[in-house]
């Protein structure tokens, strides 16, 4: 039983990524109508920021925590504007591939810097140790991943569904033309929710650092399971990239308990079976 | 931009060509709108009365001419701009976001005017729609929609108003009451254009009616001389 | 939309690209008595330029962004380097088993990936792709990361000893030759017109009658068999398969390849196949600067350079080529 439960935490620690990581695709995907392949980049720019802050600056875990993710968002925002925003009447392909060769220009770069095998990162010391559930021993670090995600999560639910930013955005995503003629500056609108995705990505990447290797390719590796997710999900509601992400993450622990040798690649034969039975995924709304 | 917003002020088009993808559809047109004046603009489907709409609001990439809003040419400013010089369009499928309720509807866009009406004196104008305010706004019945529209962009505190097919596909007694409303803020100074194929409707309302056909005007007339030209104007629109 | 009003409707247009392409083979053909370039050298560019233009089969002409392509490319190789090792059978035989083996693999996808739009689609080939990388990864026929090597090219309808390089040379430029004459076909067939219109507008293609699915089913089915032959033309060639053929790695080169080229130009992914041995040849001692000068060229192809090298040039001589 032991062995269920810390697959299920693992599980539901995967899900947490996958949930932030494709709630941002799902924001970017809404306003641009691109899907992000720099998504993966960023996030192991966000992951790569804690050890170097670290080393460098000697900002710990916690100020890490408050300066990556703005920071690396608004350098998102820099690319949307230099880079995607020329491209935005074009066709979609375009975007695609720019994000793709940004990523993998981001990617050789720190492979050179850093090499493939990647810099080790410790647990912030107030998360060290864990706390006895009495059917398991919880990590603090990895219970404290799960309670942020499902915050951050839940507050990105709110602020696009009841504040008037989040109205932007939804009308935004609905009719971007129609939104600019009430006098509302769309394309900052834009820049903003890359910016917002950006940051959850590197939000997510440092979350991760102290857990998984903090290596080049951990983003790009990650994002095509993301994109299974997104696939599974559909791009087009917030609840649904969140309850898929959660959702698919627990699958795959389970998986990996049950079934350990189709633990990688059960989600892909999941988006498979979703294609067949629902081609616009659980929760899609339309088409792209 | 909060006094120009204030001031209703006139439009005044001239010389306006408009390309849609390939396709001509305005050929050169002028026409003008006095300030707090009604003006209507008539014509079959395909006339490209919808295009003039949306070339005004800066929506039409491939324009030419001259579009003045009082005293600034509009032409090749982006949309948002535009609509923030006090010029609110109310588009022919209403324009309501499905994705956001009627309260989210009504606030979306920005106030530009210190004196714009507030709430209270739009739910006075549009009773039904105080009550409705949490429903999504497709939920709202062809009327209401209409009404949500029109209550948008007025809470915007814009003075010029542009509406296309305000009456279309609507019943009777709703179009009647929407004639009304357009009447009174006629009588408050609004200056408002509209796009129209209901002639009997628009005809007690207008200042001045244009008729467009294939992308230029074809025929106009002032409002005296509505009865006399009534039998051409009916040739026009085929009715 | 991209650049599509190039659509050749005048013959002599396509004489161009004829002419231009049968100047290539004869080149090619002449270099082994020239003998100024390494063979070797040559044969890889052949099968990148064929898995090239196996994959703009599909992005260029039916609007598919295909982010999976390596899937194809590396199961013919293994099926290729598979038969020759262990089952021990003739070259000829073995080209023909990754045929019949990514055109399955490219039917089973390909009626997967077909059932979603745009960006959908690059999402699901990539992560099916990804899965095949991970089935291989732990299959034993694989031999995981050292991939399978050490195993003879053997003679080719038992009279062609492909370990000569020259005989081996030839074949190689002849599956070029057939697969590139095969996409000119499927090109200015009623398919590949039906195919143009629905990488314009599927909407429109679908109005007009068209059952689009099966029209993006078959070009698919049609890419991924071509891309399997330029895998098996790379395991004969390389005299090796490996993990790397099926990365998604390989599925952004090949879309380098056609972007650097030019996508919905005949002769631009030949380019790019090209261009891109040349890039691993000549830059393989960068190391890691190769991925950042490949992104690069990625953001400025497309930012400054959308047609691509023969795209520009064709626009120039106002030619499709």
């Amino acid at each position: 039983m032991q062995a269920l439960y810390s697959q299920l935490l693992i599980g539901l620690i995967n899900g947490s990524f996958y949930a932030l990581l494709s709630l941002g695709l799902s924001l970017i995907f809404g306003l641009l109508n691109i899907v992000n392949f720099a998504h993966g980049a960023f996030f192991m720019l966000g992951a790569f920021a804690a050890p170097l802050l670290l080393e460098h600056l000697g900002i710990g875990y916690w100020g890490s925590l408050l300066i990556v993710p703005p920071v690396l968002a608004l350098g998102g925002m820099v690319l949307q504007r230099i880079v995607l925003r020329p491209l935005q009447e074009l066709d979609h392909l375009y975007g695609l591939l720019a994000t793709f060769g940004f990523a993998l220009i981001v990617q050789g770069l720190m492979q050179i810097g850093f090499g493939s095998a990647g810099l080790p990162y410790a647990i912030p010391s107030a998360l060290q140790g864990g706390q006895n559930l009495g059917f398991m021993l919880l990590p603090n670090y990895r219970g404290f991943v799960i309670l942020v995600s499902l915050a951050v999560c839940a507050s990105v639910y709110l602020l696009v569904e009841r504040t008037r930013l989040g109205a932007l955005l939804r009308a935004a995503t609905e009719n971007a033309e129609r939104l600019s003629s009430f006098g509302i500056n769309v394309p900052r609108l834009v820049t903003l929710s890359y910016g917002l995705g950006v940051g959850l990505a590197a939000l997510a990447g440092l979350l991760a650092a102290p857990m998984l290797q903090v290596r080049p390719l951990m983003g790009a590796d990650l994002m095509i399971v993301v994109f299974a997710v997104v696939v599974i999900g559909g791009m087009g509601s917030i609840l649904g990239s969140i309850v898929t992400g959660y959702s698919l993450g627990v699958i795959e622990g389970l998986t990996r308990y049950f079934y350990p040798e189709a633990s990688n690649t059960i989600l892909f034969v999941l988006m498979a079976l979703v294609l067949a039975v629902r081609p616009n995924g659980l929760f899609g709304r339309r088409e792209a | 931009m909060t006094d120009r917003a204030r001031a209703s002020s006139g439009l005044e088009i001239q010389g306006l060509h408009a390309f849609y993808g390939q396709s001509h559809v305005l050929r050169g047109v002028d026409l003008s709108v006095k300030p707090g004046q009604l003006v209507a603009i008539l014509g079959r489907n395909g006339a490209g009365k919808s295009t003039l709409i949306k070339s005004i609001m800066g929506l039409i990439k491939k324009c030419s001419g001259q579009i003045r809003l009082g005293d600034v040419d509009l032409l090749g400013r982006p949309a948002d701009q535009i609509a923030r010089m006090g010029l609110a369009w109310v588009p022919e499928d209403r324009g309501i976001f499905a994705s956001l309720t009627v309260a989210e509807n009504l606030r979306l866009p920005p106030i530009l005017a210190s004196d714009a009406p507030d709430e209270a004196a739009l739910f006075a104008l549009f009773p039904a729609l105080h009550e409705r305010l949490n429903t999504p706004g497709t939920r709202l019945s062809g009327g209401e929609q209409q009404m949500l529209a029109l209550a948008r962009m007025l809470r915007t505190g814009a003075r010029t108003l542009l509406l296309d097919e305000p009456t279309e596909g609507l019943a009777p007694l709703i179009v009647a009451q929407i004639g009304e409303i357009i009447a009174q803020l006629k009588r408050s100074g609004y200056t408002l254009l509209l796009v129209e194929q209901n002639l009997q409707w628009i005809a007690p309302l207008a200042d001045h009616l244009y008729v467009l056909e294939q992308g230029r005007i074809v025929d106009e007339c002032a409002s005296e001389d509505f009865e006399g030209r009534l039998p051409s104007l009916i040739a026009h629109l085929g009715l | 939309m991209r650049d599509k009003a190039m659509k050749p409707h005048i013959a002599s247009t396509r004489d161009w690209r004829f002419i231009l392409f049968t100047g290539l083979i004869l080149v090619l053909a002449l270099v082994p008595l020239l003998g100024w370039v390494y063979p070797y050298f040559i044969m890889q560019a052949l099968c990148f330029a064929l898995f090239a233009s196996a994959f703009n089969l599909l992005i260029g002409h039916a609007g598919l962004a295909s982010f999976g392509h390596a899937m194809f490319f590396g199961t013919g190789g293994y099926i290729c380097a598979h038969a020759l090792k262990v089952w021990a059978v003739p070259p000829h035989w073995a080209v023909v088993f990754a045929l019949i083996a990514t055109l399955i693999l490219g039917l089973c996808v390909g009626l997967i990936a077909i059932r979603r739009q745009g960006i959908y689609f690059s999402m699901t080939t990539l992560a099916l792709a990804q899965m095949l990388y991970f089935v291989y990864l732990q299959s034993p026929f694989t031999h995981g990361e050292d991939g399978i090597q050490g195993f003879s090219r053997g003679h080719l309808f038992g009279l062609f000893d492909l370990n000569q390089t020259y005989v081996l040379y030839y074949l190689i430029l002849l599956l070029f030759f057939l697969g590139h004459v095969l996409i000119a076909r499927i090109i200015h067939s009623p398919f590949g017109d039906v195919l143009q219109a629905i990488g314009q507008n599927e909407t429109r293609a679908q109005s007009l009658g068209y059952e689009t699915a099966r029209f993006k089913a078959l070009a698919f089915v049609l890419s991924a068999g071509l891309a399997g032959l330029a895998g098996a033309m790379k395991a004969l060639v390389t005299q090796t398969a490996s993990l790397s053929d099926v990365h998604w790695s390989m599925s952004g080169d090949v879309i380098l390849m056609v972007v650097m080229g030019g996508m919905t130009t005949f002769l631009g992914p030949i380019l790019g196949g090209f261009l891109f041995a040349a890039m691993l040849q000549y830059l393989s001692v960068l190391g890691q600067w190769v991925i950042v000068a490949q992104g690069t060229i990625f953001l400025a192809c497309v930012v400054m350079f959308r047609q691509g090298l023969i795209g520009t040039l064709a626009r120039r001589l106002r030619r499709s080529l």
